[in-house]
């Protein structure tokens, strides 16, 4: 950030929780003494009682000492205890100052050069076909943050919280008071099954995708589950779609959805249609989604309900913006985006490059897509579905050696797949019926007078 | 017997208190192989130093109880003895 910090985020969270597991042990340690200090005092008591009972003069004192030794001890500990605690809110209290501070220093920054920031917004806009380049695209998101009201969008919280706080309320806003808000998806058909000859490699997720999504409006509104072996499953969501002559739930609102929902209305459909497809509980379930359809396989892949019943740990998203989505650690994810795509940068948030999760971006689309990709589209060219096949086509034939053994855990294990297409619509929420109770109960409610 | 039991169960815990004790002095110990660099971070380092000389003292008492354990213990033996003679006796 150009300024000195002696602050590293991991040393800290480490340093307290080795406080905070030292403050427990502290706290048995106390217990321990407590209990050990009464015992010695109960034996010294009961002994004095049988010596006096059996008529015996001498009397013991080295348990009576015992007993305050161990008292001794006790108190130590309890202040131990004390301290530890004190410690570890200490840090805890040190991380929060300094995510204040850092988020701060980021205001200020992008506040006292947001003449720059917005000339070369235009510029970088102007050069890529009046379409903002994914990272002035980023840029200008968290600039526009700065100025969002305090009252309403807490501007002491990290810019990546805000922007995340303000996708949700929007998406919310939108979901609430939408056409759709009565509304849940349901999976309406399935095609027949096909089978699809693949290489296995990153390119046959592209040839799947195309299948899925390349026909116009045909397929609008379709999942594909592929089998791809008998205990793998990959589940493919599409980028978004026109929904206004053929309807699908990946129009605008889809996109609503997976902010603000999380995807939650997907889930069910999409357990549906694996299940159809013959998956087992245990088995495999890769997710793999472009642009919109990105957003939501990284939201499903925090589902509880589906990550408890199926072994969902890799998700591949191609040119979607997915940074303030928290994957949990367990998952293996690969990010594909291009810089001159906007899309990935709608979110204000660079995507994850952390553990087992890797973002890979490429300058632009390649020289020989150009003629390929077409022109028109609100994103551009960068976006188009082609130009991610040829970047994965890019990372099959010279993968980057830090991400090779990574790319690997993606394949397909079987040359010849199985796959079927399932329609999702939006249908009316079904009421669950009355019960004979109820409607007795309603007969006796007299009509206001 | 019941008494020298009673001071068996005491030495236990004992040893639970003073083995989890030197268990987090241990723990205290790998804060020290983190960066800290900032004056405010030499300052928590040393609250650290100062927990862990605390929870050494507190061994250092525990290793003086156990060792008193044993006095006491043979005291105990000893008027057990007693009881059980004056027992016989009546």
């Amino acid at each position: 950030m150009g300024y000195e910090v002696n602050y590293n985020e991991l040393d800290y969270a480490q340093a307290g929780e080795i406080c905070q597991q030292v403050a427990h042990d502290i706290n048995d340690v106390v217990d321990a003494l407590a209990n050990a200090s009464q015992t010695a005092d109960r034996c010294e008591a009961d002994m004095n009682l049988q010596c006096m009972v059996s008529g015996i003069g001498a009397r013991g004192y080295s348990v009576g000492i015992l007993g305050d030794l161990i008292r001794k001890g006790y108190h130590q500990a309890r202040e131990g205890e004390i301290q530890a605690f004190e410690l570890t809110g200490k840090v805890s209290e040190a991380m929060r100052n300094y995510e204040a501070a850092e988020a701060a220093v980021e205001r200020m920054m992008l506040t006292s050069t947001r003449s720059v920031l917005i000339g070369d917004f235009i510029s970088k806009t102007r050069e890529n076909g009046w379409r903002p380049p994914r990272e002035n695209m980023q840029t200008f998101l968290r600039l526009l943050m700065t100025y969002m009201p305090h009252w309403r969008f807490n501007t002491d919280r990290t810019l990546n919280d805000q922007i995340e706080g303000v996708t949700k309320f929007l998406s919310q806003t939108i979901k609430g008071l939408g056409p759709n808000r009565n509304t849940e998806v349901e999976l309406t058909q399935q095609d027949p099954e096909q089978t699809v000859e693949v290489d296995g490699k990153l390119t046959s997720y592209f040839q799947l995708h195309e299948m899925l999504e390349g026909k116009g409006t045909e397929n609008n509104g379709k999942i594909m589950i592929v089998q791809a072996d008998p205990d793998t499953y990959l589940a493919l969501f599409p980028g978004t779609q026109n929904d206004l002559d053929v309807p699908s739930p990946f129009g605008l609102e889809g996109i609503a959805d997976g902010f603000g929902l999380e995807s939650e209305n997907f889930v069910d459909p999409l357990d549906e249609a694996l299940e159809i497809s013959g998956a087992k509980e245990g088995d495999e379930v890769i997710l793999s989604g472009y642009s919109q359809g990105g957003i939501h396989v990284a939201q499903l892949m925090k589902n509880k309900f589906l990550k408890h019943k199926y072994k969902m740990n890799k998700v591949l998203t191609l040119g979607s913006p997915i940074g303030n989505i928290d994957l949990p650690e367990d998952v293996r994810s690969l990010h594909v985006e291009d810089r001159k795509d906007m899309v990935p940068g709608t979110d204000g948030t660079a995507n994850p490059n952390k553990n087992q999760q890797y973002t890979t971006t490429f300058p632009g689309p390649r020289e020989q897509m150009n003629g390929i990709l077409p022109e028109d589209g609100l994103f551009g060219p960068p976006h188009n579905l082609k130009n991610y096949g040829d970047h994965l086509l890019e990372l099959d034939q010279e993968p980057k050696t830090e991400i090779r053994e990574h790319l690997k855990n993606f394949y397909l294990p079987e040359p010849l797949v199985k796959i079927r297409m399932f329609r999702l619509e939006r249908k009316e929420k079904k009421r669950p019926p009355l019960k004979e109770e109820d409607k007795e109960r309603l007969n006796q409610v007299a009509p206001p007078h | 017997m019941m008494f020298q039991a009673t001071l068996l169960s005491v030495a236990s815990q004992l040893d639970d208190a003073q083995k989890t004790t030197k268990f987090a002095i241990a723990q205290l110990g790998s804060i020290r192989t983190l960066t800290w660099n900032s004056k405010v971070g030499k300052a928590f380092l040393d609250n650290v130093n100062e927990l862990s000389e605390r929870l050494e003292m507190l061994t250092g008492e525990l290793s003086n109880a156990e060792e008193y354990l044993g006095i006491a213990m043979r005291e105990i033996q000893n008027l057990e003895a007693q009881i059980m003679d004056q027992r016989m006796a009546s």
